[in-house]
This record gives structure tokens, sequence and C-alpha cells, in this order.
């Protein structure tokens, strides 16, 4: 437990700006807080669960840090968290609180963009601000504004990434989750345009069937008859060619050789 | 070796290369779980996936 300073100070500089701790054991719910809430007074987050089955066992204390989407984008000994890294993969998050207090006429705008709802914060900051002479009220919107923008900035720069490199799964998603964020403005019906688009394209259908298929026996192929797991991923590999997932799928039936 | 130890090696090799496997590797989707009991933590998580949108660091830790 040696690490509770280091952790807490994580928590301390960083929670603000979108980074979570959850600290997990599976001891008794009493013995977590005599021996760590009580005794350390840590306000970070701490869950009694157990993780064994997923995420590893051995060596303990040990960490996995996910990203946004749920990614593992660090794994190793919590020592290894810095508070530069940290900072980096809190600077690639978009904001979804407001950190100081906003002019009351703001309101609404603020709840609605707390909740991700950015479409309808926009139409409410427009109506804060038509016909204001408040240069608070005017100010306090651009911040609000400002802190919009940069969700638009993070979706466009998804959707640029997953285009240029194909990944047509991600597009998707992305533009499914934007569109829905953004409903209501004009941004969100191009958005939704571009997905229903998107959805008609039978290159997209395929990819989209091809990944499901690979993840429902992704998981399962250590378990199969090596002939099976091979058999199973040609199968993939030949309905689907041209997509990413066929791809892999390929590439993984080598490893089960006859 | 009998049969009956070799199908007990067998037994202890499959269960190895199954702890070897397991875990969350970088690049891995991080599955969710369940809390059984939480601290400090956001009022309504109660899972994991409550996490999304944000940077999440797990931590396995233990008392002893």
């Amino acid at each position: 437990m040696s690490g509770v300073p280091h952790l807490q100070e994580l928590h301390d500089k960083f929670n603000s700006k979108g980074f979570e701790l959850v600290a997990v054991s599976s001891e008794d719910a009493g013995k977590i807080q005599s021996g760590l809430i009580d005794a350390k007074k840590v306000t970070y987050g701490v869950v009694r669960a157990d993780i064994s089955g997923t995420y590893e066992t051995r060596g303990i204390p040990h960490s996995w840090v996910l990203d946004a989407e749920g990614k593992c984008i660090y794994k190793g000994h919590p020592s290894g968290v810095t508070a530069e890294k940290v900072a980096e993969w809190v600077a690639n998050l978009a904001p979804t609180t407001v950190d100081k207090e906003l002019h009351k006429d703001l309101k609404g705008a603020v709840k609605s963009f707390e909740k991700g709802e950015m479409g309808k914060s926009q139409a409410e900051i427009s109506k804060a601000v038509e016909g204001t002479e408040d240069e608070a009220v005017k100010a306090d919107a651009e911040y609000l504004q400002g802190l919009i923008k940069k969700h638009i900035d993070l979706y466009e720069a998804k959707m640029a990434k997953a285009e240029e490199s194909g990944d047509l799964v991600t597009l998707g998603k992305t533009l499914t989750e934007a569109s829905a964020a953004f409903k209501g403005s004009e941004l969100g019906d191009k958005w939704a345009g571009e997905l229903k688009e998107l959805e008609k394209s039978d290159e997209y259908k395929d990819t989209v069937k091809a990944q499901d298929e690979l993840d429902k026996i992704k998981d399962k192929l250590e378990d199969m008859r090596p002939s099976s797991a091979r058999s199973k991923l040609e199968k993939i590999a030949e309905k689907y060619p041209n997509t990413p997932a066929g791809k892999e799928a390929a590439e993984l039936a080598k490893r089960y050789p006859d | 070796m009998t049969k009956l130890s070799y199908a007990f090696v067998a037994l202890v090799a499959c269960l190895f290369a199954g702890t070897v496997s397991a875990g969350v590797e970088v690049g891995d989707q991080g599955p969710n779980f369940s809390f059984d009991k939480s601290w400090n933590t956001p009022e309504g998580f109660t899972d994991l996936d409550a996490y999304r949108g944000k940077i999440v660091m797990v931590e396995r830790w233990a008392t002893w």
C-alpha cells in the first residue's frame, strides 16, 4: 500500500480533468473500509470486486489504464502511471463538466452540456445571448461554446483518422455517437446523414458483420481444436476477404496449422 | 508413467497455458465488471462501463 500517496496525488491533480481511479480489491468490505478508507483517508474511487478471471491475478499491485473508448493504453505497475503520462492522456479528452461557475442565464445550457446533449446546449446558448447586452453572458457563452468546439474537433479528428485508415467500424461508431450528441443541430443532421449513407454501403455492412463474427469466436480460439479454429477463421476470411476483420482472420488462421 | 499421470501432466499444462494467455494487454478492450461495493465513486456508477468517456485507471491492490 506504499503507492497510496502517488495515487492520491494523481487523483487530486487530474480528477477534474476526466481522470478516474478505480482501486479494486477482492477482500472483505470491512477490511477495505478500515485498511484504506479509514486508515489512509483516500478520496479516490475504491471498489470491492473480483476481477481475477479477466484482469490477470499475478502481481499485486498492478494496473491498467483505459481510454475514453475503454481500450487499454497502459498495463504495469501503478508507479509507472506518472503525472506526465496522465496529463497527456487527459489532454485528448473532451471536457464533460464545466469547471467554473457560469452566468445563471446559461444554466440550462450547462446542464445539457454536462449531460452530453451538445446540440441542445448550443441551441440554449444561442437563446441566452440573443438580444442580450450583458457582456458577462456573452463571455460565458463563448467559453461554453469553446468547450463544445473541443468535442466537435475530437469527433472530426476521429472520423478523419478512421476514414484515412479505412476503419469503417470506428467511423460508424463515431458518427453514431456524434450525431446523437449533436442531435437537433445542423452539424448533428449532417453527421446523421453521413451515417445513413455509410450504413447503405455493402462495404460497411460486410465490415461490421465480419468484425462481429470474428469477435464472437476470438476469445474461444484457444479452447478449440486447432483444426476447428482454423476452419472457422478461414470461413470468415473467405466470406469477407476485403475487410479488416477478414484479413485478420486469414492471419490468425495461419497460427493453427494442420 | 501411467496413462493417468500423462493426463495429469496434460491438464496442468492446459491450466498453465490458460493462465499465461489470460489478462488484458495494451490495445485490448478492457472487460467490464460490476462493483459489489464502492467508496468515493461518482453517484450511480455501478460498473466499469459507466466510466466511458474518461481516462480510467484500474488498480488491483490488497491491504496485505
